[in-house]
């Protein structure tokens, strides 16, 4: 009887245990950490920038070849496209560890649609990545381009849209999970991050362009692409930009530059954000809301007779802070409301959130009803630290008359 | 006497310990991993891609040199140009690491028969690497082109034909038993995977195509070359060459479109497929017959108002795909068989196996009848899994 048992056992591990039937070495991946799509002609084109694995190795000197290798082939569709690559490529593309996606503009303008399926049905592909968008350019040229601190480019743009969205307010980084929520989300528009090449291509894809300080060829984060839909309609101004991520409490830290009351400017740098926005539901005639409040420092002034001890003075500055980033977010208001008719905001999904049943009889005009909507605009600005000194040595330096005067 | 058969065993012991008397030590080896077969003028040049071992040890990096080094010579025998090339190489070929055999189209025109008399005879050469043929250039300038990502190009060849002939199937690996089995066979003719340079040979071959993230130069797999007997006789487009992998079940994955209801693609990932190919004889005459048999995936939708959750729809991409591969089979066995008349599906052999009798009458113009021979042709597709969505985002965004 136990015998059988055990024979038994044995034989339906066997079926059970099939070891790693499916699996795939490291060594016959192409590890694809950047993916740009375009499109041309009724066709996608689709690049991939993959990793070179000898070349980063960390223990071993490189062989001057590039760190990374980019393959492009074109399709009728995004899948047959990529899966063509393997005529050229000596391994199969692996997508897991996708760090950005980029957009041709091009592309974006006519609509990310058609692409958007099969990067959310695709179990290999993950949700993480960044998306953002070559602002003038194609989305091969952008990943074409290599980079000098990150010796992976890919890495570098992940990195530097973290850091500039940490420090900086006018980027926006947008993972495939966002995009997608934005663009099926009702009164929701998405909203990308434009990345722009400076320099040309021709030099930016070849390891000389890495051995001088400043390589001639840079990638730069610029702004942000606001869609109807999916197609971009449109690119926000700096301002605009910071305006949009202010109003949506995106901003971790930033630097504001106010004016003195005389010459000069003063800068505060803000580290705290809340925001909240409301709409009021009232049919055709709703309102919307935007509260932020912001606690920051004095971060630098560049001019002379600001007394940084006096209460006033931080009133002072408290209240230019406040009409500055005000400003901002009106004109990124203006710019969806009037000029692209869009709702990056969100105003309609919080209408949905206040008022679902009315939201249901509006939804249909909901842009209309955004384009004229009164917007109030509330900023609260809190300085608590100046710094390392109190009042700027600017004071203390003496008015002695030019030299060029004496004379 | 004890003593005796000592001094025996021991004598003879120094015939049969002989030691390494034909040893050759690593560092006399040139480790050939491409070989490159040309004619030129009645004679053959030979190319062969040698490892250049100190640039691409893992331990150093390399000191700026190609990793790879190229040899070419002539002469009137395969065998004869090979050894010549001891004259210009500082060690002497070695050809059991071969990954890759590249024929040049021209000598494939005129038919490769004599070469492979001495890549089966000699007892160095393996029966692991594949063979294929340049495309639009000579085999020698295949093999002069530096690849990103693989280091030796012949590396990156057979990685790639194995890649792409697993996941996206247009391409196959032949190795040489299978070339020389399907030559000399009269029920089937052989085909071998195109190789293609894209961009000029002069960029390619210096450090620096590699050196830039795309490389202006690269190589390319391009349609498959049918033969007859040793003769390439013309090319396949890509469709068609992967309508001859279906018809085989040589498809291990691949990708294809179907058309929505409302306009659009839909693309179906093919995971799995069986095939049988047979011939018989009916009312007189040899018919052949393809029966396909396909599994896959939704891989991507690209239109607007498919619903996944509803079996119909499964149901329709499925009828669809089977329209759409068995139309592509059929067209390409139509043109194989009014054009080059080259039986590349093996339904002679087929026949054979069937109908031996039957074959002995049909086999010495085997070719002739395969060129007007009635093919039936069945594809029965099942649709499994939708990938980790089910319906399109595509349809909720209609909606807003």
């Amino acid at each position: 009887m136990n015998q059988k048992f055990l024979l038994i056992v044995s034989i339906c591990s066997l079926i059970l245990l099939t070891s790693c039937w499916n699996r795939i070495e490291l060594n016959e991946l192409a590890i694809v950490v950047g993916m740009g799509i375009d499109y041309d002609d009724g066709k996608f084109i689709v690049t991939a920038q993959v990793v070179n694995p000898g070349e980063i190795a960390a223990y071993q000197g490189s062989g001057g070849n590039s760190p990374v290798v980019v393959y492009q082939e074109k399709g009728n569709t995004l899948f047959e496209a990529i899966r063509r690559i393997t005529t050229v490529s000596p391994r199969k593309l692996y997508f897991s560890h996708l760090r950005l996606l980029v957009y041709g503009e091009e592309l974006a303008k006519k609509g990310l649609g058609k692409s958007l399926d099969f990067l959310s049905r695709d179990p290999e592909i993950r949700t993480d990545f960044y998306v953002a968008i070559a602002k003038n350019s194609k989305a091969g040229d952008i990943l074409k381009v290599l980079t000098a601190m990150e010796k992976i480019p890919a890495q570098q743009l992940f990195e530097s849209l973290l850091a500039s969205e940490k420090a900086w307010a006018p980027t926006m980084p947008i993972t495939m999970d966002q995009l997608n929520l934005d663009l099926i989300g009702e009164g929701i528009n998405a909203k990308l991050t434009g990345i722009m090449r400076m320099g040309n291509v021709q030099t930016g894809e070849k390891l000389e362009d890495l051995q001088q300080s400043k390589p001639a060829t840079i990638l730069k984060y610029d702004a942000i692409g606001v869609f109807r839909k999916d197609q971009l309609v449109g690119w926000l101004t700096e301002d605009e930009s910071k305006g949009l991520n202010h109003a949506l409490g995106n901003v971790k830290s930033t630097v504001v530059t106010i004016p003195c009351p005389e010459k000069g400017t003063a800068n505060i740098e803000l580290n705290q954000t809340n925001s909240e926005l409301k709409t009021e539901v009232l049919g055709h005639k709703s309102k919307g809301r935007i509260k932020v409040v912001l606690k920051g420092n004095v971060g630098g002034v560049q001019c002379k007779t600001l007394d940084l001890s006096k209460q006033e003075t931080m009133r002072f500055l408290e209240i230019k802070t406040e009409k500055e980033i005000q400003q901002n977010i009106f004109k990124a208001l203006h710019a969806s409301q009037k000029e692209y008719k869009v709702d990056p905001f969100g105003f309609g999904e919080a209408a949905r959130r206040s008022n679902p049943k009315v939201w249901h009889l509006i939804k249909n005009d909901w842009i209309q009803i955004f384009e004229k909507m009164p917007v109030e605009v509330k900023v609260t600005v809190k300085i608590h630290d100046l710094g390392m000194i109190k009042n700027s040595p600017l004071n203390k330096i003496k008015k002695y008359p030019a030299i060029q005067n004496q004379q | 006497m004890e003593r005796k058969t000592l001094m025996i065993i021991f004598f003879s012991s120094l015939l049969l310990l002989s030691g390494c008397w034909n040893k050759r030590e690593l560092n006399e080896l040139s480790i050939v991993l491409g070989l490159g077969i040309d004619k030129v003028k009645e004679q053959y040049l030979i190319t062969a891609q040698v490892v250049n071992p100190s640039e691409i040890a893992s331990k150093k990096g390399g000191s700026g040199k190609a990793p790879v080094v190229v040899y070419q010579e002539k002469g009137e025998t395969l065998f004869e140009a090979v050894r010549k090339i001891t004259t210009v190489a500082p060690r002497k070929l070695y050809f059991s690491h071969l990954r890759i055999v590249v024929f040049g189209e021209e000598l494939a025109k005129e038919g490769i028969g004599e070469m492979i008399d001495a890549l089966l005879r000699d007892s160095e050469v393996r029966n692991d690497f594949f063979i294929t043929v340049s495309k639009n250039s000579s085999a020698a300038d295949v093999l002069k082109v530096l690849t990103p990502l693989e280091k030796i190009p012949a590396n990156s060849l057979f990685a790639s034909l194995k890649a792409s002939a697993k996941s996206w199937s247009p391409t196959k690996g032949v190795t040489l038993d299978n070339l020389v089995t399907n030559m000399v066979s009269d029920g089937i003719n052989p085909i071998l995977t195109g190789v293609e340079i894209s961009g000029n040979v002069p960029e390619g071959e210096m450090n620096k195509n590699v050196a830039q993230t795309k490389p202006k130069t690269i190589l390319k797999y391009k349609g498959m070359a049918i033969f007859k007997q040793d003769k390439l006789i013309g090319w396949m487009n890509e469709r068609e060459s992967k309508a001859v992998h279906y018809a085989l079940g040589k498809v291990k994955s691949s990708v294809g479109y179907v058309k929505c209801p409302q306009g659009g693609k839909v693309v179906i990932e093919v995971v799995r497929t069986k095939s049988k190919l047979h011939a018989k004889m009916k009312s007189g005459k040899p018919h052949g017959f393809v029966k396909v048999k396909t599994q896959g995936n939704v891989g991507e939708v690209e239109c607007h108002g498919l619903d996944l959750t509803n079996p119909k729809s499964i149901s329709y991409l499925e009828k669809e795909s089977e329209k759409n591969l068995s139309e592509i089979i059929k067209s390409t066995i139509q043109h194989v068989q009014k054009d080059y008349r080259s039986d590349i599906f093996g339904f002679g052999e087929a026949l054979y196996r069937s109908e031996p009798n039957e074959w002995n009458k049909y086999k010495n113009d085997w070719n002739q009848t395969f060129s007007q021979m009635p093919v039936t042709i069945r594809v029965d597709m099942e649709i499994r899994q939708t990938g980790t969505i089910n319906n399109s985002p595509l349809n909720k965004m209609e909606n807003k």
